[in-house]
């Protein structure tokens, strides 16, 4: 069952440079194809740092981070960075969006910089896959507004968008509904749920707020899992 | 490649986006472009006119002194002659076989301040200055007549003379009145000429005739008492003998003859004489004038400078408030190679953009000034309209430009890898 695992970590150590003590130490962590995890911990933990080891931002010093069965601790900086922009969705907690760009340019920004992730899609293909991405997430009359005309509910629903283009495998979330109301919340992880599940995308959800956790297929404790601490 | 074009929309959007500071940075390179290469076409358009004061005329002779002296006072009204060439000794060479034409000059009096020079009809015909530019009349006739006079085009325009005023000529050139008026003998102004732009502007012009005849009754240097002073009236032209002159211009039948011409005049028995080819002195004399060139040149590469510190501090002031697109940029698969190589490829338009606007300022500048600096300044605009001296600056200036971009660009990299996914703004 080795091929189903989309995110394999084994005894990785991740410390900041200047820190005293590693953020990051987890000996081991498996997430599957199509899963929906939801990882719950306090804020400054060291979330937002695995999920930065995770695409690929930073290099841990010791241990290997398998996505997709491959060891990005092995490749160079510019092969993790293409790897992320091929295989890659990412949305941030605010401000997930390039101001001056409208609705449409943000959701295919990943195209310019992923010639893989392009190449799934013929041109015609990516017009008619961001009108549908647009119709289905509500922003359907809304794609060539400039995107700080949207509200932050809309914003995040673009930031959804601009990660599913392409179909890449795997969608890192980092607190994306921290800024939307209780009632939002629900909408829009279910809306994000809805596409990941048509596409077989697996998710990897990061939050401190643990009312979202039911709707998860499964729930982990960050602090459990890593045995490192921020301080 | 159409991702490159993506990349590159990118970049232009991103500067779009901050339109003020873009067209800040972009004016301070097109107007630091637009000073140099201004600066770099005066003067050339100064050289030229400087070197180009006097052509087609092989030889300028003078009593012997120094060829700096020689050709200040024949062609820039500056300084004064020490002696004279004999009249005789004047003939002897304007009659050599290998000589086209000679214009005789004969210098020491003045109007107001400005020169008078006597002269023949040979002025008229073959003065040259500026490759074939030769001297016209604006209105009225040459002076060839006893009493006539010919002003330039600046001493009549100062003095606000027309065709028929009377002109009296003092002694000696003085500023204001001179002190010796030969107003007993006043002359009649019968013509005036075009501008030229250059120091015959500021002359003025009679016949050799005239001269001779308001220094008739003087005797060594000094005006005659009231009972020896001769009438204007009683003077006719045919009876007057010609004296000495200051200098003459001297054109070869051939351009070979000049240098054996030249040892000729210089070693002649008869008279202690100085023949010079002007070209050759002008170009002296405008080297030694070269550190004013310099100075100029300096100025516009410090403005170029602060041009492109200006656009340094403008792309240099925006990356903090560009982190969070520069944290998305990576999340989607940007290195820290693509997000230095759009700040990149935003100086380099910006250096680009501000150096063609900078061209185009200065190109439709000089056009649309052209006739006004030709006629104030005596600036005229020789050659091609872009030498390839400008377009070596042109590529110095984009070049900077490029390079300065770098700066912000390595900071750009270094930020978004410390930043990572988390820049906190």
């Amino acid at each position: 069952m080795e091929s189903d695992k989309i995110i394999e970590l084994s005894q990785v150590c991740f410390q900041y440079p200047g820190a005293k003590s590693p953020t990051l130490k987890i000996s081991q962590l498996d997430i599957f194809k199509k899963e929906k995890v939801f990882l719950y911990g306090p804020s400054g933990s060291g979330k937002s740092t695995l999920l930065e080891v995770l695409s690929g931002i930073l290099q841990p010093q010791q241990g290997e981070v398998k996505i997709l069965g491959e060891n990005l601790v092995k490749m160079t900086s510019h092969q993790r960075d293409r790897f992320r922009a091929n295989h890659l969705g990412y949305i941030f907690q605010s401000f997930n969006l390039i101001p001056y760009l409208s609705v449409e340019e943000n959701i295919t920004l990943p195209l310019v910089l992923s010639p893989s992730r392009r190449s799934k899609l013929t041109s015609a293909d990516v017009s008619a896959e961001v009108e549908r991405l647009c119709q289905h997430l509500g922003l359907g009359d809304l794609k060539s507004r400039g995107v700080t005309q949207l509200s932050v509910g809309q914003q995040q629903r673009v930031a959804v968008a601009r990660a599913l283009l392409g179909n890449p495998e795997l969608i890192l979330a980092d607190e994306p509904t921290s800024s939307l109301d209780h009632d939002h919340r629900e909408r829009f992880i279910r809306l994000l749920f809805e596409e990941c599940e048509a596409r077989g995308t697996t998710v990897l959800f990061v939050s401190h707020d643990r009312s979202l956790e039911k709707i998860f297929t499964r729930s982990l404790s960050f602090n459990e899992i890593n045995q490192g601490g921020a301080e | 490649m159409s991702d490159l074009m993506a990349f590159l929309r990118l970049a232009l959007k991103s500067l779009r986006n901050r339109k003020f500071t873009t067209f800040l940075a972009v004016l301070s390179i097109a107007l630091s472009t637009a000073l140099l290469l201004s600066v770099e076409r005066t003067r050339r358009a100064t050289e030229e006119g400087f070197t180009q004061s006097i052509s087609q005329t092989d030889l300028i002779v003078g009593a012997r002194s120094g060829p700096i002296n020689l050709i200040l006072y024949t062609i820039f009204n500056m300084g004064s002659a020490t002696n004279n060439i004999s009249w005789e000794s004047y003939q002897d060479w304007k009659k050599n076989s290998s000589v086209e034409w000679t214009i005789p000059y004969s210098l020491g009096d003045g109007h107001r301040g400005f020169r008078v020079v006597a002269t023949d009809e040979n002025f008229y015909e073959h003065y040259r200055f500026r490759g074939d530019q030769g001297v016209e009349l604006a209105q009225g006739t040459s002076a060839l007549g006893l009493w006539d006079v010919v002003l330039g085009s600046e001493v009549a325009s100062q003095l606000h003379y027309q065709l028929g005023d009377r002109v009296t000529i003092a002694h000696g050139v003085t500023r204001g009145e001179g002190i010796q008026q030969h107003d007993d003998k006043p002359f009649v102004v019968s013509g005036i000429m075009k501008p030229t732009g250059t120091a015959l502007d500021t002359s003025l012009y009679i016949s050799l005739y005239g001269m001779e005849a308001i220094h008739m009754d003087w005797k060594d240097g000094a005006a005659p008492t009231r009972d020896k002073a001769i009438a204007a009236s009683s003077i006719r032209l045919e009876d007057i003998k010609l004296g000495p002159i200051t200098a003459f211009f001297l054109r070869t039948k051939s351009r070979i003859e000049t240098l054996r011409l030249q040892r000729a005049i210089n070693t002649y028995k008869e008279e202690p004489l100085l023949a010079i080819i002007p070209g050759a002195t002008l170009s002296d004399l405008w080297r030694g004038l070269g550190y004013i060139e310099q100075a100029l040149k300096m100025i516009s590469w410090m403005v170029i400078s602060v041009g492109l510190v200006a656009m340094l501090i403008a792309i240099l002031t925006s990356l903090n408030e560009r982190r969070r697109e520069m944290s998305i940029l990576r999340s989607i698969g940007a290195g820290p190679g693509e997000i230095a190589a759009l700040l990149v490829f935003e100086s380099a338009l910006l250096a680009a953009v501000g150096v063609l606007i900078g061209l185009g300022l200065e190109l439709s500048g000089f056009f649309l000034l052209k006739g006004w600096l030709e006629s104030r300044f005596g600036l005229y605009l020789v050659g091609s309209p872009v030498t390839s001296m400008d377009l070596i600056y042109l590529l110095i200036i984009f070049g900077s430009g490029f390079f300065i971009g770098l700066i912000p660009a390595i900071k750009a990299s270094r930020l978004a890898l410390k930043d990572g996914l988390t820049a906190k703004v």
